[in-house]
């Protein structure tokens, strides 16, 4: 619900009671002050009518005026409320009537005067109309005023929300707002406008203390791996000791891998780190493929390509050596002796299929940093968030599925000219 | 050979000069900037192998100078850094190779072998080992005369071998030198044996003498038994 609806329509229940109470005491006070008015009128009437019946003359006036002789009826005299039927029509219609004894020539008469009034019903249902056509008016007015509002003083809030929609803390563009004048929303800006700023701050900070002990690794790296080389060449090592050393070796290369990963994955943040040339799909898949030769004939796998379409992409060789490297190297690596990998480009969609082990991998996370299969504990996991990362940089989109027992990936580049 | 070492850390150097200290070459090592940069202008180098990041200048301004006042050494970058920029400057710039922190010592000693190789124009490009003979630049391989027909991974292999004889070989290095930084993503190079065992296959089959032995567990090693 938005806020100026929100806003409206508490404002319009709370109108709608004041309406009610309003109509309720107006309709209360009509009738009170017209009840009085009655009365007093009624007493006037009465009182020269009794004046002109006690000069002699006759006076009879049905149903306004009426004399009755008082002889044996219980009667007490005052105002009230009486329904009588007036010889215009035939439905009975509200009087108000005063009633006393009257002595006239030494005889007892009950002396009634009426008056029409309106009826209580007529006057409830005329209010009740005014006030619902008054509250239609003004919910019209209402709804005029807020489209006015939305468009006019909500500008200044949608374009901030614009704004921090496309706000990316890797961009190093710190929000600015246009000024308003509306304070709420000035408020709301600076604060938008400080926060965007500590951010990149921070994350610039983060970024460059992540680089920097990255680097800071590589020595110490290049320092354990060459020693432990050099131990390797030692005559006096028996058998078991090389193959200490050589798991010692191995474990610093991994070590040394997730550390390479993780600078590229820096790099990747920045687009214009990277040269971009023109570069056929087809092309650089098979040169990864031919890179790969041995590792697929050593698990011999079968391998189907299938280049129905020729797709021409500018972007950066390597990375893209990088990304299908990645993909394919998987779909090698993950699959059984005797396998199957098949390899699609269609349109502008890449396909490639794999047989492979089915576990439980949650499509949702195939992406993300570190996650790894349940079963596999030698996989470094940054290779996928390396080709989510990459694809991002390019707007292709990636998704993965499991159908039929095949592991599928779905490339979608961004073709260009 | 005279081979200059610009390197600040000092174990670093240490294990770089004790590894290719085997082949006969006389090692100069700087631990500075200022060190190196007086080196160069005292002493001709046939190589040197410069750190970029050194803490009283940039190895790129040794190169520079280097290729002004000793064209004809070789030179080859080592850096932590693994930024495009610096690899394409220093290539630029004149460097014939560039190299990475952490390496393998293997695959240096190779590089240097290759950068000597290249940069001594006298035309002998044949590396000897006994009856084996290489030519680098014709990739022709020749035992007892008879010429053997390798695949490029075996030729390859069997070089970085040759670069690197009387050495422990591991799996990796071999599998880095040769299918490159890519084939670090498997975990499985038991193909490596395969092509091993076809390269000595084809070298004992012209009657060339099997100098390769399996280091079990780790990896190989050439060498006159």
């Amino acid at each position: 619900m938005k806020l100026i609806n929100k806003i409206s329509t508490n404002f319009l229940i709370s109108a709608f009671i004041v309406f009610i109470s309003i109509s309720v005491f107006l309709y209360l006070s009509v009738e009170k002050t017209l009840k009085d008015e009655t009365d007093e009128q009624l007493i006037n009437t009465y009182h020269k009518i009794a004046e002109r019946l006690n000069k002699g003359e006759k006076i009879s006036f049905p149903p306004f005026v009426e004399i009755i002789p008082a002889s044996g009826i219980n009667f007490s005299s005052g105002f009230k409320d009486v329904y009588l039927n007036s010889n215009s029509d035939d439905s009975d219609e509200p009087f108000r009537q005063y009633s006393s004894i009257i002595n006239i020539s030494g005889n007892n008469y009950i002396l009634i005067v009426r008056s029409s009034v309106i009826e209580k019903e007529d006057m409830l249902y005329t209010i009740i109309g005014i006030t619902i056509a008054a509250f239609f008016i003004f919910l019209i007015i209402i709804i005029i005023v807020n489209k006015i509002i939305s468009q006019k003083v909500f500008k200044d809030f949608y374009k901030t929300i614009d704004e921090l929609d496309n706000f990316s803390i890797s961009e190093n563009k710190p929000l600015a707002f246009n000024n308003t004048n509306i304070t709420e929303f000035r408020k709301l800006n600076i604060a938008v406008e400080k926060l965007s700023a500590k951010a990149i701050r921070e994350y610039k900070s983060l970024r460059e203390f992540t680089e920097e002990t990255n680097h800071e690794i590589q020595t110490p790296l290049a320092i354990a791996k060459s020693n432990l080389e050099i131990l390797l060449q030692n005559d006096k090592l028996t058998e078991n000791d090389l193959i200490q050393v050589n798991t010692a070796l191995i474990n610093l290369n991994r070590l040394e891998r997730v550390n390479k990963s993780i600078l590229l994955l820096n790099k990747l943040e920045h687009k214009n780190l990277f040269d971009n040339a023109q570069l056929i799909v087809e092309d650089e898949i098979k040169n990864v493929l031919l890179n790969f030769s041995d590792f697929i004939t050593s698990k011999n796998l079968i391998v189907e390509t299938k280049f129905a379409d020729k797709i021409s992409i500018n972007a950066n060789r390597s990375l893209i050596n990088i990304l299908l490297s990645n993909l394919i190297s998987n779909a090698i690596k993950h699959n059984f002796d005797n396998g199957k990998v098949s390899i699609e480009l269609k349109n502008n969609e890449l396909t490639i299929s794999n047989t492979g082990k089915i576990s439980n991998i949650d499509t949702e996370k195939y992406f993300e940093r570190f996650y790894k299969e349940p079963t596999s504990s030698d996989s470094i996991g940054l290779g996928l968030t390396i080709v989510k990362k990459i694809c991002d940089l390019y707007n292709y989109k990636i998704k993965y599925n499991l159908d039929n027992g095949l592991h599928n990936l779905n490339l979608f580049f961004t073709v260009s000219g | 050979m005279k081979i200059l070492v610009i390197e600040d850390e000092k174990e670093l150097a240490k294990s770089i000069v004790e590894f290719i200290g085997k082949e006969n070459y006389t090692i100069d090592i700087a631990n500075k900037f200022s060190v190196a940069d007086e080196k160069i202008s005292f002493y001709e180098y046939d190589c040197a192998l410069v750190d970029l990041m050194l803490p009283d200048g940039t190895g790129l301004d040794l190169v520079k100078q280097l290729k002004k006042i000793q064209p004809k050494c070789g030179i080859i970058i080592i850096t932590a850094k693994n930024t495009l920029d610096d690899k394409l400057t220093g290539l630029d710039l004149g460097a014939d190779d560039y190299l990475t922190k952490p390496f393998h010592l293997a695959e240096l000693n190779a590089r240097i072998k290759s950068v000597i190789r290249r940069r001594n124009f006298d035309g002998n490009n044949e590396i000897v080992f006994n009856e084996i003979v290489v030519d680098t630049e014709k990739h022709e391989v020749k035992v007892n005369e008879n010429i053997v027909e390798l695949t490029r991974r075996e030729f390859d292999i069997l070089l970085f071998f040759l670069s690197n004889k009387d050495r422990v070989l591991t799996k990796e290095s071999i599998v880095e030198h040769v299918w490159g930084d890519d084939a670090n993503a498997f975990d499985n190079f038991d193909f490596v044996y395969t092509h091993i065992k076809n390269l000595r296959k084809k070298i004992v089959e012209q009657g060339g003498n099997d100098y390769i032995t399996a280091i079990y567990g780790v990896g190989y090693k050439l060498s006159l038994k």
